[in-house]
């Protein structure tokens, strides 16, 4: 029987019992996202280790505080004092050389682990290569050619990156306004998109499926909304998606071309709506050879115009409407001229909103 | 006589009698600022409080919605940060070396008493110039409390506002403030120790302050630099930091954590001293490896100079397996420190009074703190987890459950010396429960959203029932935490009126700041016991004892009678 004086006390038994809950609730795994690459399951193959020498070190070092705690516990009548130790040289040079060899075990590890899902892939192996712009606030997936998906916080569904399972592909990342950052959970990965830089990394999807993805270095108002999804499909679906891209908004649409345009931005919005069904507008349709008008409304509270431009808002290849003669208006109507355009596809947006985009078909 | 003759100025000056008012406000008695120093920190506490209890708040929902314009909620987060880590941690670990340090060391002062109020007096005007962001168009800062541009350039959208301009200044004056005070502490203490003070007989509560001021004098130029430069940028057309002007935008991040990550070290550090201080007391034992411990301190502070970049391991710009090593290398030192903190309980003989608990709390979450920081270490895992409410769950357990448990076993250790009278045992204890249990119900689900990719600084996330019901224990837990601080301000208040006097050694502890009365008079010391180990306090008691003893009369078997 343990003597009534080193009972375990009210907070020990606490701890204790946390300790205990943490280690039986302790599946390595608890909350961790699915690993869906080849690079996640690595990811997570350390993270479990890591875990179990965490609880481990947890568990012992805890322990000891709390044996100390229920040990050595003065005994209310007893006023001498413990022998005085100042300290023990054997046990500081085990103490110290203990958690090193902890550390290079780990380092060990996790070097391995980095070189493997670090590795850049030859480029011949490459099922493909996607450009990933970040825009304030939303992002363009640009398989080449202008194949280009696009979209934003204003939308009302997230922009989607289309990538083929089981082979590798290469993400380009880049921006040029602010930090952003690509974060997609299930691939237990992210990468931090900075203008001025292109980071680059290697993937290979593993599982098809849709995961969720969202901008993981704060970079403004919006910065919560600035979410995209994954569609991991295969191969053949893969190329077909690619091909039939057109980075064309239109499809679907039954509108005429006209000569004179219009378009409209709510009260504090940040997007193109249709003047009269003002349901967000994605899609202009506009004569061959004929110089066409856009009549723009803006609502007021935030500034905008209306350029359009040949390749994405982000890399334009050739720009047709764009400042200073775009002027940008912070409230009300203006009118702005677009020179005559062969028959193609080109994007409309607004400079200072590069997510505010649409096609510009003119046909 | 003569002398006396030739300054007439001197006897003509004879001292008014001053309001308390104005004597705190023109004072440079380090003992006075100390405790300015500690009302104004634990004031932006309850500020940086309130403002976590909002953040919380907008977080009980998925769709965020007690904040709908989203910059609110922007400003919010980095002024909490920005008040609890520059205006409440970092000046309240000030404000207890400005209280103990001299008196540990046996001075009657600091070095520079009139800098030493400049140190304080720059505070609250740093404070007023960051929340006076509050009062412009824009409002406050707004982009965290790292600032990173590019975004904060001022050519992008977001932070366009005079209130980062004013947070960047305010910053400025809490470095002069820090640096004025950092080599204010180092010149005190290698100049003003009393005979006997050895370097290796300082306590070690000073000597994390003489590492931390370190740290402080030779990292804040950069930090300075770098903002600095942000202004320019910002205001002057500069090309520091926007690559669209041939800048580099995570130059910045080096500058910073160059600075930062050091300044974490500063807000614990101090901390460690203080359990180092208070786990001997309470064991009645000398602290185990005190030249261990100093190694480690020291150790943990050169080491905080090579592992910035550990905050930029997804940047893809820097050299990823030195920074993990060194990283992974603090966890050495701060490992020793754990182990000789445990080797000081054992066979002693322990009591458990409030600064006691505080301690072992601290050890405990500290500990948890420690080995999630772990994963963070391990550049694979970080590039899931940086920038997750992981990294949230591990900055508030080294910051909360280290620094501010060992803040508040500081307040319930010296408050007797600094006041005379004790805090109250029992309200004490229940406000330690209540924190202990608050903190763990916030912080503990963290860790949970964190690897399941939950990021930091949004205003709303995704619309996952277990995201939400998690985040919701973490606003329940928070304002746990809230309430909890109430015991501990109607303590301070009760027990400055009624508190049990304390004698001047109250806790029969071991450093020399026990060996004046409390509170000590403003020449500190009428005289010092002879400083021969480093314990002075505890010689000297045991001396008392002895002799005590000894005129008591020979004992038939005492071996102290048999030898005399």
């Amino acid at each position: 029987m343990r003597p009534a004086g080193r009972r375990l006390p009210a907070s020990a038994r606490v701890i204790l019992g946390l300790a205990a809950t943490l280690l039986l609730t302790g599946c390595a795994r608890t909350g961790l996202a699915e690993p869906v690459t080849a690079e996640g399951k690595k990811v997570e193959s350390l993270y479990v280790v890591v875990y179990y020498i965490a609880v481990l070190i947890f568990l012992g070092v805890l322990g000891a505080i709390l044996y100390a705690v229920v040990r050595f516990r003065k005994q209310p009548d007893d006023e001498t004092l413990p022998p005085q130790t100042h300290g023990n040289t054997t046990a500081e040079v085990i103490w110290t050389a203990l958690p090193l060899i902890i550390v290079l075990v780990l380092f060990a590890m996790s070097y391995g682990t980095l070189r493997v899902i670090d590795e850049a892939k030859p480029v011949k192996d490459l099922a493909a290569v996607v450009n990933v712009r970040g825009i304030q606030w939303g992002w363009e997936f640009d398989y080449g050619n202008d194949k280009v998906v696009s979209g934003g916080a204003s939308d009302d569904e997230p922009p989607t990156l289309v990538l083929p399972v089981g082979e590798d592909v290469r993400l380009v990342m880049t921006s040029d306004n602010v930090i952003h950052a690509f974060h997609v959970p299930n691939f237990l990965f992210k990468r931090d998109i900075i203008p001025g830089r292109q980071n680059q990394f290697d993937i290979r999807v593993d599982i098809p499926g849709t995961y969720g993805g969202q901008c993981a270095e704060f970079c403004g108002t919006e910065h919560a909304k600035m979410t995209f999804r994954v569609r991991a499909v295969s191969r053949a679906e893969f190329d077909k998606f690619v091909e039939e891209l057109t980075g064309d908004n239109c499809q679907g649409d039954e509108s005429e071309p006209s000569a004179e345009l219009a378009l409209k931005s709510p009260n504090n919005q940040i997007k193109f709506v249709d003047v009269e069904s003002e349901e967000q507008e994605r899609c202009l349709k506009a004569p061959a050879d004929t110089p066409v008008k856009i009549a723009y409304e803006n609502g007021g509270g935030q500034p905008h115009n209306v350029a359009v431009v040949a390749g994405s808002p982000s890399n334009p290849k050739e720009t047709y409407l764009g400042l200073p003669d775009a002027k940008v208006i912070e409230s009300g109507r203006i009118t702005y001229d677009v020179p005559p355009l062969p028959a193609g596809i080109y994007t409309y947006f607004c400079q200072v909103h590069p997510n505010m985009s649409g096609t510009y078909l003119v046909q | 006589m003569t002398t006396t003759a030739a300054r007439p100025s001197a006897a003509a000056h004879t001292p008014q009698p001053r309001s308390k008012l104005m004597d705190y406000l023109t004072t440079t008695d380090h003992k006075k600022i100390g405790v300015m120093y500690l009302y104004f920190s634990f004031f932006a506490f309850l500020v940086g409080g309130v403002l976590a209890l909002l953040v919380r708040s907008q977080l009980a929902q998925a769709d965020g919605a007690v904040f709908t314009d989203p910059d609110t909620y922007n400003q919010l987060f980095t002024m909490h940060a920005t008040a609890m880590l520059f205006f409440f941690i970092i000046p309240i670990w000030a404000g207890f070396g400005n209280y103990i340090v001299p008196l540990q060391i046996g001075a009657l002062d600091m070095a520079f008493p009139r800098i030493n109020a400049l140190s304080f007096w720059l505070l609250p005007a740093a404070f007023i110039t960051v929340f006076a962001g509050y009062l412009t168009g824009g409002g406050p800062a707004e982009a965290g409390w790292t600032e990173y541009p590019t975004i904060t350039t001022g050519h992008y959208a977001g932070a366009n506002g005079h209130g980062t301009d004013l947070w960047i200044v305010g910053i400025l004056l809490v470095g002069i403030s820090s640096t004025l005070g950092a080599i204010n502490f180092l010149v005190t203490v290698f100049k003003m120790r009393a005979p006997g003070m050895t370097m290796f007989r300082m306590p070690l509560f000073t000597w994390n302050i003489v590492v931390t001021s370190m740290l402080t004098a030779l990292a804040l130029p950069v930090l300075t630099s770098a903002l600095i430069m942000l202004f320019i940028d910002r205001n002057y057309g500069g090309s520091f930091y926007d690559p669209a002007l041939g800048g580099n935008a995570v130059l910045y991040q080096n500058l910073f954590w160059f600075y930062s990550h050091p300044a974490v070290y500063i807000m614990i550090l101090p901390a460690f001293g203080l359990v180092s201080e208070v786990l001997p007391v309470f064991s009645r034992k000398p602290l185990f490896g005190y030249k261990a411990f100093v190694m480690a301190t020291a150790g943990i502070g050169a080491l905080g100079f090579s592992v910035w970049a550990h905050h930029m391991f997804t940047t893809g710009a820097v050299l990823l397996p030195f920074f993990m090593f060194m990283t992974a290398l603090i966890a050495v030192p701060t490992g020793v420190k754990f182990f000789n903190w445990i080797a000081t309980l054992f066979h002693g003989k322990l009591t458990f009074e409030t600064p006691m608990l505080w301690c072992l709390g601290f050890m405990s979450m500290f500990l948890i703190g420690g080995i999630n920081g772990m994963f963070a270490a391990q550049v694979p895992i970080d590039y899931h987890i940086h920038d997750s409410y992981w990294i949230v769950a591990h900055i508030h357990y080294v910051l909360f459950g280290g620094s501010v448990f060992g803040v508040y076993a500081a307040f319930y250790f010296w408050f007797p010396k600094i006041t005379g009278r004790f805090l109250d045992e029992k309200i004490g204890k229940i406000q330690f429960w209540m924190t202990f249990v608050g903190f763990n119900v916030a912080f503990f689900p963290m860790h949970i959203l964190g690897v399941a990719g939950m990021p930091r600084r949004i205003a709303s996330y995704t619309a996952d029932p277990q995201w939400e019901l998690l985040n919701q224990i973490s606003t329940v837990g928070a304002f746990f935490i809230g309430v909890s601080t109430l015991p501990f301000i109607y303590n301070v208040i009760l027990s400055m009126r009624s508190g049990k006097p304390a004698s001047a050694d109250p806790w029969k502890a071991n450093s020399l700041e026990w060996a004046t009365s409390s509170p000590p008079p403003v020449h500190n010391f009428d005289s010092l016991p002879p400083i021969r180990s480093e314990r002075p306090v505890f010689d000297a008691r045991i001396e008392r004892e002895a002799q005590a003893r000894l005129a008591a009369g020979p004992s038939p078997s005492g071996p102290a009678g048999a030898h005399a």
